[in-house]
């Protein structure tokens, strides 16, 4: 046993998932090895730190906020979020070819003011929910409204993103112009 | 039987059913989990409950999308991960060389000063505010892992399930994540001639 070793599978020992001949083999270099015994009581008093709570805890009101947003979220209906979201994008393939740019442009000029927007999430837009883990693997999800802000999301380049407001207006009575020529 | 001797799972299936304290008996289980949990990625107390906030109502209104092929604990840390993630890219975005005191970013997680938390033993928050400095320099797929498996304690298997990744995956990425933290922490105690 050398220190690199050790040092691939140490995590095993922090874990006390060695075998009891491995883990005498572990100790036994941990014993004659300064710099190795170093970097294993790191790895434990760091372990223990993360372990322990943060100084900081949820305020008093959490429970009652949380009930009013809930109850608030009831109470809204359709978002224009879901409104959205739900039928035309899907339903592009149909569409002529200076449709289909229309509809784009008008994709990424929702996905941006969308997400431009600071003031809006009082309830996160959905799309917060999917990113590359799927709750669960259920099977409902990857069909749920909440995975194609994403897609809409990733049409935007990061170029419009940084785009100032007056730019956005140029390029939306541009696209106004593009849906007048539409047949 | 009393509701509070239900499994997670059991929970949420009386939910489902419509039963609200089900519910809230959830929240009650979770929030102190969940909280801590996000805190560690985006290092902002206010956001973090936000956070929490976001995580429940979602666990609220998409409740029916939970089966119970998977632990609902896998289910939530999913979710939450999920939000907390798209908060640091959001910020990420935003960060344009801004100073806020909220990002996880280069210029947001300051060298930690010496006097910080006075009503905490010295040592004892130094090694904290260290620590957290440390977590908040690894990447995102190393700092993921260490929260998962030391702030939270989950299983490898469960880890494996959340992050979708291999279980010897997760056990080597656990093993750098921890090395790369103690090469940071070495490089601060250098900084601070410690
Ligand atoms: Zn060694």
């Amino acid at each position: 046993m050398n220190c690199s070793d050790l040092r691939s599978r140490i995590s095993e020992l922090l874990d006390k998932e060695t075998s009891y001949t491995d883990s005498q083999k572990f100790h036994l270099h941990l014993e004659t090895c300064g710099d190795c015994s170093e970097l294993y009581a790191g790895l434990e008093k760091t372990r223990i730190t993360l372990a322990s709570e943060p100084s900081k805890s949820l305020s008093a009101d959490f429970m009652a906020r949380l009930q009013e947003r809930i109850r608030m979220d009831l109470a809204k209906g359709p978002t224009l979020w879901q409104q959205l979201t739900t039928p035309k994008v899907a339903g592009l393939s149909p569409m002529s070819l200076s449709g289909l740019v229309a509809a784009t442009l008008s994709a990424i000029i929702i996905g941006v003011s969308l997400f431009q927007s600071e003031a809006a999430p009082l309830v996160a837009p959905p799309q917060s929910a999917t990113g590359q883990l799927v709750p669960g693997g259920s099977a409902a999800q990857p069909a749920s409204p909440l995975s194609r802000p994403v897609a809409i999301q990733s049409a935007v380049p990061d170029s419009l993103k940084q785009k100032s407001d007056s730019t956005r207006r140029d390029f939306s009575r541009q696209i106004k112009l593009v849906n007048r020529d539409r047949p | 039987m009393a509701l509070h001797e239900y499994t997670d799972e059991e929970l949420m299936e009386r939910f489902q059913d419509g039963n609200e304290s089900a519910y809230l008996l959830i929240v009650e289980r979770f929030k102190d989990r969940l909280f801590n949990f996000i805190y560690r990625f985006v290092n902002d107390a206010d956001n973090a409950e936000d956070l929490v906030q976001d995580t429940l109502i979602k666990v609220y209104t998409h409740r029916h999308s939970y089966r119970e092929i998977a632990k609902f604990s896998t289910w939530v840390y999913t979710i939450a991960g999920n939000l907390a993630r798209t908060e640091l890219r959001k910020r990420k975005r935003r960060a344009t060389f801004s100073m806020s005191s909220l990002g996880i970013g280069e210029k947001d997680y300051e060298i930690p000063s010496e006097d910080e938390s006075p009503t905490k033993d010295h040592e004892e928050a130094q090694t904290e505010q260290n620590v957290r400095y440390a977590l908040g320099k690894l990447p995102l797929h190393f700092r993921t892992v260490i929260i998962l498996r030391d702030v939270q304690e989950l299983s490898y298997e469960e880890i494996s399930k959340i992050m979708k990744i291999p279980l010897g995956t997760v056990k080597s990425r656990v093993n750098r994540a921890r090395l790369r933290m103690q090469e940071i922490l070495k490089n601060l105690d250098i900084k601070h001639g410690g």
